[in-house]
Order: C-alpha cells, then structure tokens, then sequence
C-alpha cells in the first residue's frame, strides 16, 4: 500500500508536466496580436509603439510570446535580416499582410536589434545603403508586380495601378525612407520594455527600473524629435550613444547560451510556473492566483455539495430499485432517471430559475450571498448562502444522481446474483441484512470508482450553472476570460483545476482499496 | 449468423431503441428537407412577369445559405433519394462500392457546387412583402420564414401568434402582410420554428463529424499504443491521463478563447480535439487483449506489416466497444456544442439550439417558450441517442443475451 501511494505521488509529477505542457501548447496556438496598423507612409505611424493595447502587451510579456518557442538565437541576427525585414516593410507594393508581419517581428525582437539598426540608419542616412538592398528591391518589384497582375489590383490603394514598366529609380529618397523607418524603430525599441505589474508586485525595484527606462526612452526620443538636426545628424547622434553602451550587445559565450536556452517561451513558461506565478489578469489586474483563491471556496462547496448530495441520494435509490427490480414502481423510476441523465444542465437550470425563482419567488435569482450579508448573524448567514445554493446544487446533482443511482443498481444487482450473497440466504439471514451487509458493500465498488471519473465533468459543469445563477466562482470567472481573451486566468484555472481533479482521483483509488480488500497494491 | 447479426437482432428486440433509431431518422430529414417546410421564398409565383420558381435556385443561393452546412443538407434533399434504391441493387456491385459511389457523387456535387456558386446569386429579394404588395399569388413553404433574416419589428412573439403591432412598432402600415410565429419568435424577430429545423442540421453535423475527428485521433493512437506496447504505450498513456484529467469544459473553452473567431467547424474541431482519451482507451485495451490472440500471431508470421495487422485485422475487431462509444459520443458532442452556444461562445450566426436557449434565459421571464422549444429540441435528441447507445452496449455485450 506504501509504495503503491508512493508511485501514484511520483506518476503525479510527470502528469502536471503533460498538462502543463498541454496548456502551453494551446497559449503558443493563441493568434498573435496585430501589434500595429501599416499606414498609407508607415514611417510615422505612431500606433506603431506597443504600447497602443496594454492588455495584449501585458499578455505577451506574461508568456514572453515576443521570444522564439524554445530556442533564441536572436544574439546572432544578422544586418542582412534586419535590412531585408525594414526594407519589406517599406516597399509599399508588398502585400500589406507581409508588411504587417515584418513589422511586427522587428517590435517583437525589441533590443536585439539595435545594433543593426544604428549601422542600417548610419549607412542609409549617408545615401549608400547595401548594394544587396538594390538587387532584391528590383527582382522583388518584379515579383509582386507578377502578383498583382494576376489578382487584377494592387495590394494597397496608394501604389499606382497599373505598374510602370520598369521598376521604380532607387535613389536618395528610399535611403532617407529607410534611415527615418531605422530611426524610428530605435527610438521606439531602444528603450526596454517597461515591466507591467499590479498590486503586491509594484515594488521599489520595479517602479525604478521603470524610471530608468522612461529616462532612457526620453533620451532618445528627444534625439528623434529633433527637427533642426538632418538625418545624418541623427544617425550619428545614435552611433554615439551605442557607441557609449556596446557592451549590452556583446555576448559571451555565456550569454548566448543563456539566452538561447533561457530567454524563450519555454524556459519563461516553466520558470513562471514552477515559481508558482501564474501570471497577470490584464482584465482584473490583478494575480491570476489572487483571482482565483478569491472564488476556490464557492466552486469546492457547489462541487462538494452536490456530489455529497448526489451520494446520499443515488446509493438509496439504487438499492431500492435493485431490490424491487422489474417491478412497475423500478420500471418507471428507471426510465425517469435515464430522461435525467440526458437532461442537459443549461435546460434544467434554466428551468429551475424561470419557474423557482422567477415566477414562484421560492429562491434568491442570483449570487452566492444577498447584499445584506455581512450584517447578518451567523444561523442566518448560513440559512442565506443555502438558499442561494438551493438551485444551483439542485441542477447539478439531478444529472449525477440519475448518473450513479443507475450504476448502483446495475452492481447491486450482479452483486445479489452471486455466490456469497446466495449462502448468506441460505444461512437464513433475513433479507434486510442480506443486502444491507453482504451485498451492498460489495456493488460499492463501482460507485467509488466513479467517484474518480466524474470529477472533471462536475468541476467542468460548474462553469454552466453559475453562469446560469450569477454565482461568481471559477467557472464563471472561466467564462467571463473566455470572452475577455483573459488567457492567463484560463490557463491557471485549467491547471488548479487538474491538479484538483488528479488528487480527487487519488482519493477516490484509496477509497477503493479501503472497500474492497481484495485489492492489493504492488 | 455472423456476430454482427446477432448483435443487430438483439437491437431490434429493444423496441424503445428501434423508436429512437426512428426518431433520430425523421430528424434527418427534417434537416434535409427543411427548405421545403420552411423558407421565405415561395415555390412558384407569378409577379407580373409569369410564373417563376425562385424556391430551387434559391437554394444554391449563398445570400439565402450562407453556411457551408446549408448547401451540404440541400444537396442531400436531391442525392438522399438514391441512397435507399443504392442499398438493394444493382447487385453485381458490392453494397459497400454502391454506397462509396454515391457518398463521392454527394461529395463531388458538394464541393463542384460550392466553389461556383457565388456567382449564382439571385436577386434577393422580401419576397412576402414583394407578393402581398403586387396582390400576387404565390405558393410559399408552410412556414414562410427564414432562419437568419432577422426582423426586429417582431421581436419575442408568443407561440400561435402573429407579430405586434404595437403602435411605433413599424409593423403597421408597411404594407408587408404580418407573419405567423408557430413557435413564437426571438428577440431578433426569428422564427423559432424555422431556427429549431436548420438547427437540426447543425447539431447533426456537430455530433457526426466531431465524433468521426475524436475516433480518427482516438483510433490511431490507441492502436499504436496498443500494438507497439513499451515506452510508446507509456507516453501515450501518460498523455492521455493528462488529458482526462483536464475538465473536459474547461479545456474546450480554453481552445475556444485561443481562437481568432468561432465558426461552427471551429467547435467541431475543438470538440474533436478534446475528445479523443475516452475512444484511446477502449481500442488500446482491445489491442492489448487482442494482440496475442493466435490471427495476430499467424497475420505477422505471414510477414504482414505492422499498419495492415494493425488497421486491417485488429481494428475490425475490436470496435464494438467503440461503435457504442461513439454512439455516446454524439450525444456529448451536441451537448457540448449546444453549451458552448449557451455561454454565447458558439456561432453567434448559426442558428444553434443552445443559442435559443441563450436568448431564453437572456429574456427571461418573457422567453419561455425559447426556453422550452430550444432545451426540449436538445433534450429529445441526446435522449434519443443515449437509449441507442444503451442498446447498442447491451446487444453486442454477449454476456446479456438470451
């Protein structure tokens, strides 16, 4: 039995391992936020700084989805990249989807590239840009040209249509196009993200390392902004200032390799994770733990309650029908209880509400509480949250009630036709006690071993009923991310309520054991 | 006899089942034959410019079905006839090669007319109001309604009802005649009836293709784990635990929230996705059993690949327990999906009976009759379902047979 329990704990770690990996796996498959807008020029879009939609800022910071999935080479970027992803983006005959990609790959490789940036302006504010620029520039305009003459219109409505023969000149104004796009791409990357926190999270640190970004952001904006200074000016403004802090863009070798292992979705996600965090409700701004230990206590009581509920009534039930089996009272309790099992939630609830609540007035509408709460004294506490509880529990035992009393019977009835059971009658034992001691213990088995199964469908289900009742407790909070795309909370529920459900299921293998002594575990 | 017939007439001894099995047929083709019972085009009209029969081309009419499921069902109307004379002859060709032949012949209509029909579009046109005005006769479908053609005038009529005419309604006076609500209408002035019948289709198709998705994954993978045994048995179990443990529900919305937007085969998908554990777990188990069974040792000692022994000698054979498991299976897909439409998660477009349901409970106390006619359309189909699952399991349990 000890090391039974022993392995079943030791399965557990690679089990929350799968489930994690599960929920990283489908925050990986989250669309990618459009981080910006290519307008008519694109230069000057301002829209273009992250900062335009907090919330899915603070979503991406949360899961570092701005990193590559699991490994990082961005130390190693190359000026040939960063040139070809600038000049994409610049080319106004490119499809706007292309550029819209661009875009948002050089924000989402923030820092990383600034050296390339401050070379690609020094380079282009001078007129020289690479000579490679000019080569792909006419072979790509020939591509995209072939592009529009087969869709029949150009990409965006401000490039001419039809295309001129020839491609355009490449001159003087590209490379100023392309120095301004780099400039302004260092003034809205140089400085580091500001780091997002809420509540207990904003410390001293944070709130400095903030001032010291802000400062920095100031710095070079203010470089940008100058109107007085040409682009050459600006470009070697820049130079000075990298020049001043190269050493941020110099790897080690043991930079790179942590940045190659550590500075990705993966190693974030974990390193989140196994410290616990869950992570920033963008939506609540608040810890994504904070948010859910607030609401735990309802969920666990609707969910133990009704399968408390559900036991209580369905062993009885199930005993009873097994005893008068084939009788007409059986007959038409079995085929009532297997209309419940089919009966959907929402139905159900839905009903109970329309005609209990609604138009009988028996029960509370809504929550989990009246507003009156906390003024009332202890009884009359209880007496309130029962009566808030009465519909709720009622839609969620009616399906688990007709679910296990149907299993009760079933086992009972293998049960009765057994041996055993057959010698405790022939021993003259009143029936009572025929059923109640010998044959009843033992068709507990299949009953507990449910026990396991239906956790997951019963915390599951709760999302429905208090959605129904306005009982805000993790199913709904559940719901109410769903709709707000509040994807931390989701994950962080779907992993609580897992590693929930494994020790429910745990519990319910010992419960077993405990029964049914033939069981032995190696 | 072969197993399979045995197992059949054991089925055809449960005469609540064989209902049900009835049942769900007539459901069938309520959904295919919907347009027939209800749309708002007539079938022949005669406005001034002879008679004219907008009904048919309607039908290919992406203005009139936008929906992909909608030309599927309709093509059905004409390809559904062959199947019962396909089932008896001609008898030179196998029954199975009868069967392929038209489910390619559907599926070639299906998809030659879906990628030419948007230029097919007929001029849309009120053809109630366009009738009544020119005092014109016309033959219209018994209920004159279309699913999606919303029309706030007449918002949450009762059953058995026309629409108000309360006054500033704008339902007085424009000389469109008023419609008739068998079931009532929504709060967007839909037809409940007519949402209820092109309902059916979707969940019809929710249940089949989600479960035909979940029993692909389910299969493979079982069979694999099974056959194979060791660390890949270990690492598929491991994950397939993971998965079960997972709240089904929670996991669905969580793959819903992760999706840009949610057409019904996006639910489908997701619901397939998240399904598969339950099928894993029998087909394993039937491996696990059947493959030292002495076939399997003589099929490999005949040098077969594993993927025939596997797919074409031990699938076939273990998937009693599966065909009941899937029976269920429908049943949990279209709960699912209605769900989902309940929380307002679905497609907000498609007319789902959860979503009339949704919009019940949204107007509640006024919607009853949404209430009912949406929860009552959900409860007889997945009740239906499961007394066929139920007697599925106990005609092919051999252990019950008399």
């Amino acid at each position: 039995m000890g090391t039974y329990i022993v392995r079943r704990l030791l399965l557990m770690v690679p089990t929350i391992f799968l489930i994690s990996a599960i929920n990283f796996a489908i925050i990986n498959a989250a669309p990618a936020p459009r981080l910006s807008n290519v307008g008519a020029d694109g230069i000057f879009d301002k829209s273009a700084s992250a900062e335009a939609n907090e919330g899915e800022f603070i979503f991406r910071q949360t899961f570092a989805l701005d990193k590559p999935v699991f490994w990082n080479t961005r130390y190693a970027l190359e000026d040939g990249e960063i040139l070809w992803r600038v000049s994409t983006f610049l080319r106004p005959w490119e499809l706007p989807k292309d550029r819209r990609a661009h875009r948002d790959t050089l924000i989402d490789y923030g820092r990383t590239i600034i050296p390339h940036l401050v070379r690609i302006a020094a380079a282009a504010a001078e007129g020289a840009p690479p000579e490679a620029w000019a080569e792909d520039y006419a072979r790509r305009w020939e591509e995209a040209r072939g592009r529009w003459m087969a869709a029949g219109r150009p990409p965006d409505a401000s490039v001419t249509w039809p295309p001129p023969p020839e491609p355009p000149p490449f001159d003087a104004a590209w490379c100023a196009r392309l120095a301004r796009y780099a400039l302004d791409r260092l003034a809205s990357n140089a400085p580091r993200r500001p780091l997002f926190a809420y509540g207990e999270d904003v410390t001293d640190a944070v709130l400095e390392a903030n001032r010291a970004i802000r400062r920095e952001a100031i710095l070079l904006r203010s470089i940008w902004n100058d109107d007085a200074a040409t682009d050459l000016e600006k470009a070697q403004r820049w130079r000075e200032w990298y020049e001043g802090r190269k050493g941020e863009w110099e790897y080690s070798p043991r930079d790179k390799l942590e940045m190659f292992l550590g500075d990705t979705r993966f190693a974030n996600f974990w390193d989140k994770l196994l410290s616990g965090d869950l992570g920033t409700s963008f939506k609540h701004r608040k810890k994504v733990w904070t948010l859910i230990f607030e609401r735990l206590h309802i969920s666990l009581t609707l969910s133990f309650g009704s399968l408390m509920l559900a036991y209580l009534i369905s062993i009885p039930l199930g005993i009873l029908s097994a005893v008068t089996h084939r009788s007409m009272a059986d007959r038409i309790t079995s085929v009532a209880l297997f209309a419940l099992y089919s009966l959907p939630t929402m139905f159900l609830g839905v009903l109970l509400l329309q005609y209990f609540a609604l138009k009988l007035d028996w029960a509370p509408v809504s929550g989990f509480a009246s507003a009156d709460y906390a003024q009332r004294t202890v009884l009359s506490k209880l007496a309130d949250n029962l009566g808030h509880l009465a519909l709720p529990l009622a839609t969620m035992t009616v399906g688990a009630i007709a679910y296990l009393s149907r299993i009760m019977k079933s086992g009972l009835i293998e049960t009765v036709r057994s041996d055993f059971v057959r010698t405790a009658r022939a021993k003259g034992l009143s029936e009572f006690v025929v059923v109640m001691k010998h044959a009843v213990r033992n068709s507990l088995i299949p009953i507990i071993t449910i026990l396991g199964a239906s956790l997951p469908a019963l915390i599951g289900g709760s999302v429905i009923v208090e959605y129904i009742f306005g009982i805000e407790g993790m199913g709904k909070l559940a719901f109410d991310s769903v709709t707000g795309r509040d994807y931390g909370v989701i994950m962080g529920i779907n992993i609580l309520a897992a590693v929930l459900t494994m020790i429910g299921v745990f519990l319910a293998d010992l419960c077993y054991a405990i029964v049914d002594p033939r069981i032995s575990y190696r | 006899m072969t197993n399979f017939d045995i197992a059949l007439a054991q089925f055809r001894k449960n005469r609540g089942a064989v209902w049900c099995v009835r049942g769900v047929l007539l459901l069938l083709l309520l959904a295919t034959y919907a347009p027939l019972l209800a749309l708002d085009v007539p079938f022949w009209t005669d406005l001034g410019g002879g008679s004219s029969f907008p009904w048919f081309s309607s039908l290919f009419d992406p203005r009139v079905f936008g929906e992909r499921v909608d030309l599927f069902f309709n093509l059905l109307m004409g390809t559904l006839p062959l199947l019962p004379l396909l089932w008896r002859r001609p008898r030179r060709i196998a029954r199975w090669q009868r069967i392929a032949a038209w489910a390619a012949l559907h599926a070639a209509l299906f998809l030659g007319v879906d990628s030419v029909r948007q230029k097919w579009r007929t001029q849309p046109l009120d053809y109630a109001q366009q009738v009544h005005a020119a005092g014109a006769s016309a033959l219209f479908p018994p209920v004159a309604h279309h699913p999606g053609k919303r029309d706030s005038r007449y918002s949450l009529t009762g059953p058995l009802s026309r629409g108000h005419t309360r006054a500033g309604s704008g339902a007085e006076g424009s000389g469109s005649p008023r419609p008739y609500f068998i079931l009532g209408s929504d709060n967007l002035g839909n037809d409940v009836l007519t949402r209820l019948l092109y309902g059916t289709r979707i969940s019809l198709t929710i249940g089949v293709l989600s479960v035909a998705i979940y029993l692909l994954i389910g299969v493979v993978l079982g069979a694999v784990a099974g056959y194979f045994g060791g660390w890949i048995d270990d690492g598929i179990m491991l994950l397939t635990q993971a998965m079960m443990t997972i709240p089904f529900f929670f996991l669905l919305l969580f793959l819903i929230a992760v999706r840009p937007k949610t057409g019904i085969y996006d639910i489908m998908l997701v619901i397939g996705i998240v399904s598969w554990p339950t099928v894993l777990r029998l087909v394993r188990g039937e491996f696990l059993k059947q493959r030292e069974i002495d076939y399997v040792v003589a099929a490999r000692s005949l040098g077969l690949s594993n993927a025939r022994i596997m797919f074409r000698h031990i699938v076939p054979n273990s998937l009693a327990p599966v065909f009941v498991s899937a029976t269920f299976g429908v049943a949990v897909a279209i709960l699912a999906e209605s769900s989902l439409s309940f929380l307002g998660l679905g497609d907000p477009e498609a007319p789902s009976w959860g979503q009339i349901l949704k919009i019940g409970y949204e107007t509640r106390p006024i919607g009853t009759h949404l209430i009912w006619s949406g929860g009552l359309a959900i409860f007889g189909l997945v009740l239906m379902i499961n007394v066929i699952g139920e007697a599925l399991r106990d005609a092919l349990d051999p252990k019950l047979r008399k």
